[in-house]
């Protein structure tokens, strides 16, 4: 009896801290359908300022899912930052569901969960990167988060005290959190979903999604300069050895997307000329890029599916304006649009037109 | 794997109990808490439980050789010869890189001679944690047999239980067999008080680390990071924080221990009672991490002559005791001060005794507390510039400073527990009713909640 009443409260106060932080979530880890469902009413030229879906992108993935689900997309594209500002470009059917930290390992779930939702044919325009392949680097989104990833957010003093903090400065989120967790704005696109917490002016988000999934980049920031491969450590750095078993990974993924009987078209997106001169000096990088250009190429060639290596964006004619902050890895504008062009044009010639 | 862990708290914790209850034989019952103990301790790093077997059949096979001599002669040499083997691998792994290869280091320094090798083997010794409080445990175990309090144990299990019975591993207290064998003798029936005050006891530590250690250290890690930037007001506070955060840290962990071990049948010694309301030296031993204060006490200073050869070999024996129980604490010469700092404090009080000067009690505890808190810099800060910048800035020729008041209100609440509420393990807890029971929970409730951001204890290095 005694110990019931000590595990009861213990239960009950952590019980209560968790429906505080779920129903106020101070860190947006919770994906809302609510601003996505507006937007597409009001007009398919909606924005949605980046950080509404989250601080840390992990929500990212829920949004993608849920455009997945409401656009009923014919093209999809699969891949990481890098991939990212590929616009529909009229194109109805297609959606962006690139999300940073996309690895080799979040992409058989990723496909699981889209084949679970549309059965149907599907072309995915798969980005596949050099980076992955670094034993350094882990991915860091996934399209399936666990119970007890959630827990770990929802239990938590960092979220209770931002939660406190919230209640503390506009008390009517107790009874109505959804009163600050999104307005609309009509100054930049015919309408802006944005919130009045993220601190931002609601016709003037830095950066925004798109409602095919693509991201907008909008904050100007001073070019990026240095060695590429120092600039870019967290994903280069400590690449000493190729991960072979994400090979395995990648291969299983395919043959998953190819029993759903959809169609894949796999490219590397283009590096700046700079960019990737930088990539072949360093040592470390160097051998891994050799050995990336052998195994990739062959691993698509045994599943049967075309590989563009897009990965030297001076053949595409990218210049170095057309890199984000000209950091030579992130197409937009222009560049990104002719990678579309070129993907589009393999899927046709794939399909025998 | 840490007290303060969800491993712990939510896997490792009730697995054990369920399994430790469902268990109706005692040597299976010893058994499993044994084979848990070891994954305890090898949770982290696999090679750690070789280890202590090796420290474990090093002091059990002396115990049995120890147990079959017959004269005073072979009886002391099979003592020597298992002191020795149980001693040289905290020897090795704690002490290798100090003094011994930094000494190398300063011959060679001085003669010319390049001795860098073995300092660049020595300085990539891992110290295993725990390994001083299991080899203090069987050098008790050994003196024990030898001094003929107790008789050597034959059932490996059970010595096996004694040395790495999981709630005392890692950061104590301190047991001897004399105390825990016993317990092991009969099969543990359930006593519903018992297991309670455990879960109580528990709670309290958890609370005690998590809710207050954790939130005193943001500040003093804070303040003693920059020892130069210190002036009078931070450099106390800073100070008289650690002197709190790390009684409600170890002292935590100490009733974490006492709670886990009371929930499987087991009484563990107590360790602390609210040291800061000493009011001598010699009374905060008998108040602060009194397992450890007793070995030293029983088998090193009693050895050394204690004080039954006069007193300046009393004073040189309890200052030599206190060096050694400084060192306890790490290979680094400001363990070694403190130590000497603490010998010199117990000897200047013996001192003092004979003299009639008295003085009222809480002035008294005021300045025990101060000369302790005095003590806590040689403990907590590296080196001798970061010593000497707060030890300069304590004695106010630093400036003034400024000390945050989150840091002055978490002094007072320790300050108002310390001095306002009784140890927790004097508490008669098996007795409380459930509204106290439901109240401890909200505490524990909340000290959950905040696990996501709490730290090492600290006595986990030595």
């Amino acid at each position: 009896m005694r110990i019931l009443a000590l595990i009861t409260t213990a239960g009950l106060t952590i019980g209560l801290v968790i429906v505080l932080n779920w129903w106020i979530d101070p860190l947006r880890t919770q994906f809302h359908q609510a601003p996505v469902a507006l937007a597409m009413e009001r007009s398919p030229n909606c924005v949605f300022q980046g950080r509404l879906f989250g601080d840390s992108g992990t929500n990212f993935p829920a949004f993608k899912l849920d455009l997945f689900r409401r656009r009923d997309p014919r093209v999809v594209i699969v891949g990481v930052s890098r991939a990212l500002s590929i616009e529909a470009a009229g194109d109805r059917r297609f959606l962006n569901m690139s999300s940073p930290g996309t690895g080799t390992d979040v992409l058989g779930p990723l496909f699981a969960r889209m084949h679970s939702v549309h059965p149907g044919p599907l072309t995915i325009y798969l980005d596949v990167e050099l980076f992955w392949f670094n034993p350094a680097w882990n991915s860091f989104v996934t399209f399936d988060p666990t119970l007890r990833g959630r827990l770990r957010e929802l239990v938590s003093k960092f979220t209770l005290q931002k939660t406190v903090t919230k209640i503390a400065t506009d008390p009517i989120q107790l009874v109505r959190p959804d009163s600050r967790r999104f307005s609309v704005g009509h100054v930049i696109a015919p309408c802006v979903v944005t919130s009045p917490g993220l601190g931002y002016r609601v016709g003037a988000p830095h950066n925004f999604f798109r409602l095919d999934g693509s991201w907008g980049w909008m904050k100007e920031t001073p070019p990026i300069t240095g060695d590429f491969v120092a600039v870019e450590a967290s994903s280069f750095g400590g690449f000493s050895s190729f991960a072979d078993g994400r090979l395995a990974q990648l291969e299983a993924a395919v043959a998953e997307a190819r029993s759903y009987s959809w169609r894949v078209i796999a490219f590397s997106p283009p590096f700046a000329g700079w960019a990737l001169y930088d990539l072949k000096r360093n040592p470390d990088s160097r051998q891994a890029l050799a050995t990336f250009d052998s195994a990739i190429p062959a691993l698509f060639r045994r599943q049967g599916i075309p590989y563009l290596d897009l990965s030297d964006g001076r053949r595409l004619g990218c210049t170095r304006a057309e890199f984000l902050s000209q950091d030579g890895w992130h197409p937009i504008g222009a560049c990104a649009t002719r990678v579309h062009a070129r993907l589009d044009q393999a899927a046709r010639r794939a399909a025998g037109h | 794997m840490l007290f303060n862990s969800y491993t712990f708290l939510f896997g490792f914790l009730p697995f054990t109990l369920a399994v430790f209850f469902a268990l109706r034989w005692q040597t299976a019952r010893i058994a499993f808490v044994v084979a848990a103990s070891f994954a305890f301790y090898g949770w982290t790093v696999r090679w750690f439980p070789l280890l202590m077997a090796a420290s474990m059949a090093a002091s059990y096979g002396s115990g049995l050789v120890l147990a079959r001599m017959q004269t005073e002669r072979t009886r002391k040499a099979a003592l020597a010869v298992g002191v020795t083997a149980t001693l040289s691998l905290l020897l090795y792994f704690k002490y290798a890189d100090f003094p011994v290869a930094r000494s190398l280091q300063g011959v060679g320094d001085l003669s010319g001679f390049s001795v860098g090798s073995v300092r660049d083997f020595t300085r990539h010794i891992v110290l295993p944690i725990g390994i001083s409080f299991y080899t203090f445990e069987g050098i008790s175990y050994l003196v024990d047999i030898y001094r003929r309090q107790i008789e050597a144990e034959r059932n490996l299990l059970r010595y096996a239980y004694f040395i790495s019975f999981f709630p005392h591993l890692i950061a104590g207290p301190i047991i001897r067999y004399a105390k825990l064998g016993p317990q092991l003798r009969s099969f543990y029936r359930f006593d519903p008080d018992l297991f309670a005050s455990g879960a109580l006891l528990f709670s309290f530590g958890l609370a005690k680390k998590v809710l207050i250690a954790d939130n005193i250290a943001r500040w003093t890690d804070l303040y003693l990071a920059a020892p130069g930037n210190l002036g009078l007001l931070n450099s106390w506070g800073a100070m008289i924080g650690y002197a709190f955060q790390i009684y409600f840290d170890f002292s935590g962990y100490c009733d974490m221990a006492l709670g886990v071990a009371r929930m499987l049948g087991i009484e563990l010694p107590w360790n602390f009672n609210r040291p800061y309301r000493a009011a001598s030296p010699a009374e905060f031993w008998r108040r602060w991490n009194v397992t450890l204060s007793g070995w030293l006490r029983d088998y090193l200073y009693i050895p050394l002559g204690g004080n039954r050869c006069g007193t300046l070999r009393r004073d040189a024996n309890l200052m030599a005791t206190m060096a050694i129980g400084g060192l306890w604490h790490g290979a680094a010469v400001n363990f070694g001060l403190w130590g000497v700092y603490q010998g010199v404090l117990l000897v200047a009080h013996r001192r003092l005794q004979p003299l009639p000067i008295r003085v009222p009690r809480p002035v008294a505890v005021a300045v025990t507390f101060v000369l302790v808190v005095i003590g806590w810099v040689l403990f907590r800060m590296q080196g001798a510039s970061a010593i000497g910048d707060v030890l300069t800035a304590m004695a106010g020729l630093n400036g003034l400073g400024a000390v945050s008041w989150s840091l002055v209100a978490w002094i007072a609440l320790s300050g108002a527990l310390m001095w306002g509420t009784p140890e927790e393990w004097t508490l008669s807890l098996g007795t409380w009713r459930w509204p106290r029971f439901a109240a401890v929970g909200v505490l524990a409730g909340v000290a959950l909640i905040w696990l996501d951001q709490t730290r090492p204890f600290i006595y986990f290095r030595f």
